[in-house]
């Protein structure tokens, strides 16, 4: 097996060297790289979408020696039966355990063997997987991610004790409050809409997916109309297309799946929540049930969020000063038709967090942010993008999801976008959506505060 | 939901462009140039060899003994400052252990002397500023990164922090108060009370076997004046290592470091505690009981400091073992191969004092036993048989990868520069530290594991009824 893989990969380097003599010319005249004239750390970028429709998008990075893909597919748990639930997660588990050419384990050895490392992640509505390696091994890091897509081979020893071992990942998730809090808060936000599930699925559901089942899934789901892949780093666009190209050149398109419609009800009114838990301190979440980064109010939401916890001088920052708080944040989180806004706060005095915390948000509604605020809040996104924009393995992954959500070219007007939103709009997106009149409030609590 | 901003610039999907390349095209293409193909022979490309890391870096050591390390670099519109200093448990005395950890979270929130708190905030981001500080075991970090239009301004900020923090009354008394709070929160996560655990059983008495936070008894009695004088101590020159790396000019910044710290006047480095680690006779058990949903075990040994000869070879060893990636031998015996758990890895901690290697794993409770066995008989079987050359090779190429992946960053590379020359290790250590791996062999690799692998410490928070013994 690995003579046979070295072969392909040197047949394949010299067909690479001649092929591009042709498709450089090909590309260069019918795909300049899009946004070169953009500010925004993703352009320029280059998208070529195969016959089969599958996106490849590239992005050259020279600074480090280092290649990172993102392989993104356009299925996540909101997408499963019931019965079945988990099954995303579950197929997740699956893809780099091997494939026709390579046995159990043998992926992660190679990548690891140069260096590199894999992982991947399942979502509402996406899963991927990405391979960050040297760039001197991207023919290898680009082969395994074909074969991955193409031939994973399913085991059926293996099935078997990957179930074992997300049977100890729910563990592990049961015993930290904060994903606990977390995902009770996005069940109740997202109530009603297939995004209310819980991804990992339990041992019931678990027990249901069968070899069969994750086949028929990976089958429906894994098709290249249905999936994006970024490449990011010390790469050459044009050999990377080509070699994408002809690797992927026998992928079969499929149905491209779609949601079911589902209506997005609007918050009419408060709602909260206690638990008790078995902790030691109290954990506070006011959760908002908002618009999707696709929305003409999502650049203003993120620069709300920034100015309440985007830096030292945010507003939630106060609770530090009066000494009322040992964590906090603020986050703005969007999938592909909603999104979730939600403020985080650990402390000892719930009460008084809680009361503060709608001040806070009272304040702006009522009285606004001011210009110095709004500006604070664009220079530290501006530099949190810089700090993102130096990391391969970063770049490809949110270019792959915002490619996957929208385009990338909608992510780069976002940006733009941003550096347009007024003080006005932060207080308009503010009382329309994060008002503490409707905010669902859950509190977790230590069992011995009753 | 409608998007009407990104219609406002629809002109811009013109340039949207989708090519469609058609397979038979790329067949054809292929069949053309295949001929050309096999006359070249299919010869293999050779790698590029390693680049030095550190080539460029300008190190300056002022005459108060204060070291400016500078890389420049011209990608990024991003510069990244690092200051380095010893601090930390290794040199806090046992009634103030905590006290550079509330030291450093003051330089944060408590203003200085001439500027109030939320002036230094609101300036700093105003220029899109990042900053934090912290401590550990063996030294503590302030560092910012800042866009090179800022650049300046921000350095302005910062050297006031570093320089002249105010330790206002109030402030102390927050920064105690959240620090016992943050105490009471520690046993929330498994995690966390396992760690604990397995620190208290392996370094007994040692300082590292405190929390770098402190006790609620230490914390309690932390006054505003122990800050001043602990500040006074530890922010000598001699005791400080700025790293500097981005697009900055050096001759500039070398002169906005002389202004701010050219007048200091040298003085006497913290001395670090003498304490020695237990020494371990036979295998030491802790088990917390408590209603959790895994076992969570680590199950340690002693390894080599920081700066001993063998530690090199522990690494390699670690890598073999269970850190980095899916493949180490931990997860493929114990995940792929038996199922056994979900999350599970080892780790070396090189330390300035007693340091040790241990593996780590959250499993079912029924599985402790079998988990147990096979996390010891892997340790152990690095004591039995050599590695072979081809796990050793692709090991240290692993190494070799992850080094260079590990400095992609601006701020990476600053921390790396800064904590190696701090540390002892130099500088450049960057560049010495591939042929120290390189030079790792399989009888090294048994040699230093019988050295060290005879009596470990297991750590386990498991519920009730798991361990019988």
């Amino acid at each position: 097996m690995f003579n046979l893989s070295v072969a392909i990969k040197k047949k394949f380097r010299v067909i690479i060297s001649f092929a591009l003599i042709f498709i450089s010319i090909t590309l260069s005249t019918i795909s300049p790289a899009f946004g070169e004239d953009e500010e925004s750390i993703f352009a320029p970028f280059t998208r070529v979408t195969l016959e089969n429709g599958l996106t490849i998008i590239v992005k050259e990075m020279h600074f480090a020696p280092i290649v990172a893909v993102d392989i993104r597919v356009g299925v996540g748990s909101a997408y499963e039966p019931p019965e079945l639930r988990g099954i995303s997660h579950f197929v997740e588990h699956m893809f780099f355990k091997g494939t026709k050419r390579r046995q159990v384990g043998e992926i992660a050895r190679e990548i690891k063997a140069v260096g590199g490392y894999i992982n991947a992640g399942t979502s509402l509505d996406t899963t991927d997987y990405y391979v960050v390696a040297p760039s001197a091994y991207t023919d290898l890091v680009l082969d395994v991610t074909a074969d991955a897509l193409q031939h994973s081979s399913f085991d059926p020893a293996e099935i078997d004790r990957e179930r074992k071992v997300i049977l100890e990942e729910i563990r592990m998730r049961q015993d930290n409050p904060g994903t606990r809090m977390s995902d009770q808060i996005r069940l109740e936000l997202l109530k009603g809409t297939p995004y209310a599930n819980n991804i990992i699925g339990t041992a019931e559901t678990l027990g249901n997916i069968d070899r069969e089942a994750l086949l028929t899934y990976f089958q429906k789901y894994y098709v290249p109309n249905n999936i994006i892949v970024a490449v990011v780093g010390d790469v050459d666009t044009q050999i990377v297309i080509a070699h994408l190209m002809e690797l992927l050149k026998d992928f079969k398109p499929g149905e491209a799946p779609s949601l079911p419609a589902f209506e997005i009800s609007q918050p009419t009114g408060s709602a909260r929540f206690e638990i008790e838990d078995d902790i030691s301190q109290y954990f506070i979440c006011f959760g908002f049930s908002v618009p999707s980064f696709l929305s003409e109010d999502s650049p203003a939401l993120e620069i709300l969020r920034a100015i309440l916890d985007g830096g030292r001088s945010a507003r939630l920052g106060k609770l530090y000063s009066e000494g009322l708080i040992i964590n906090k944040s603020a986050e703005y989180s969007s999938f592909r038709e909603l999104g979730v806004f939600s403020i985080f706060a650990a402390t000892q005095t719930p009460t008084v967090v809680e009361k503060r915390i709608q001040e806070i948000l009272s304040e702006i509604i009522e009285e606004g942010v001011s210009e110095e605020e709004v500006a604070i809040a664009k220079a530290i996104i501006r530099t949190g993008y810089a700090m993102e924009a130096e990391r391969a393995f970063s770049m490809a992954c949110m270019m792959s999801r915002y490619e996957e959500l929208s385009s990338l070219e909608d992510r780069i007007r976002y940006e733009q976008a941003l550096a347009e939103v007024t003080k006005e709009d932060v207080q308009r997106v503010a009382e329309k959506y994060v008002n503490p009149q409707q905010a669902t409030v859950f509190i977790l609590k230590p069992k011995e505060a009753k | 939901m409608r998007s009407v901003w990104r219609k406002r610039r629809c002109g811009l999907l013109n340039h949207k462009k989708q090519i469609r390349f058609s397979l038979l095209l790329g067949v054809l293409i292929l069949l053309a140039i295949l001929p050309a193909y096999l006359l070249a022979g299919g010869k293999e490309e050779e790698r590029p060899a390693p680049v030095s890391l550190t080539a460029n870096v300008i190190r300056k050591v002022f005459p108060n003994g204060l070291t400016l390390l500078i890389k420049p670099t011209y990608d990024h519109e991003l510069i990244a400052v690092n200051l380095y200093a010893r601090m930390g448990t290794l040199y806090e005395a046992p009634e103030q252990v905590g006290i550079s950890a509330l030291m450093q979270r003051c330089l944060l929130y408590g203003g200085t002397t001439s500027r109030e708190p939320h002036i230094i905030y609101c300036e700093l981001e105003k220029v899109g500023a990042h900053w934090n500080a912290s401590s550990g075991d063996d030294y503590g970090n302030v560092w910012m990164t800042v866009t090179k239009p800022g650049f300046y301004r921000a350095l302005d900020f910062y050297f006031d922090l570093i320089l002249h923090p105010q330790f206002a009354e109030w402030d102390v008394e927050i920064g105690k108060k959240e620090g016992l709070e943050k105490l009471k929160g520690i046993d929330d996560y498994p995690l966390n009370t396992v760690s604990i655990l397995f620190s208290q059983g392996f370094y007994g008495e040692h300082p590292y076997g405190r929390l770098t936070i402190g006790s609620e008894e230490t914390i309690s009695a932390l006054t505003r004046d122990d800050l001043v004088a602990w500040h006074k101590k530890i922010y000598i020159p001699n005791n400080m290592v700025f790293s500097v790396v981005g697009n900055v000019d050096p001759a500039e910044v070398i002169t906005e470091f002389e202004k701010a710290f050219g007048q200091m006047k040298k003085g006497r480095l913290p001395s670090r505690s003498q304490k020695k680690a237990p020494t371990l006779k036979e295998n030491k058990l802790l088990y917390q009981p408590r209603d959790v949903g895994g076992a969570y075990l680590i199950l340690g040994y002693p390894a080599p400091n920081n700066l001993q000869k063998d530690a090199p070879v522990m690494e390699v060893l670690n890598t073999i073992l269970g850190s980095g990636g899916m493949s180490n031998r931990l997860f493929s015996e114990l995940r792929d191969k038996r199922g056994l758990a979900y999350a599970l890895g080892s780790s070396y901690q090189q330390m300035v004092g007693p340091s040790f290697i241990s593996a780590i794993m959250i499993t079912a409770p029924e599985n402790y036993q079998a988990a147990r066995e096979g996390i010891v008989a892997e340790f152990k079987r690095f004591c039995e048989e050599p590695v072979s050359q081809a796990e050793l090779e692709n090991t240290k190429k692993w190494l070799k990868g992850t080094y260079v992946m590990a400095q992609e960053t601006t701020a990476a590379q600053g921390r790396l520069l800064g904590v190696y020359e701090l540390l002892g290790y130099g500088y450049d250590y960057s560049d010495q530290y591939l042929s120290l791996i390189d030079a790792v062999t399989p009888e090294d690799i048994q040699r230093v594991a019988k050295k060290y692998f005879n009596h470990y410490v297991l750590a386990v928070l498991a519920p009730e009824g798991t361990i019988e013994e």
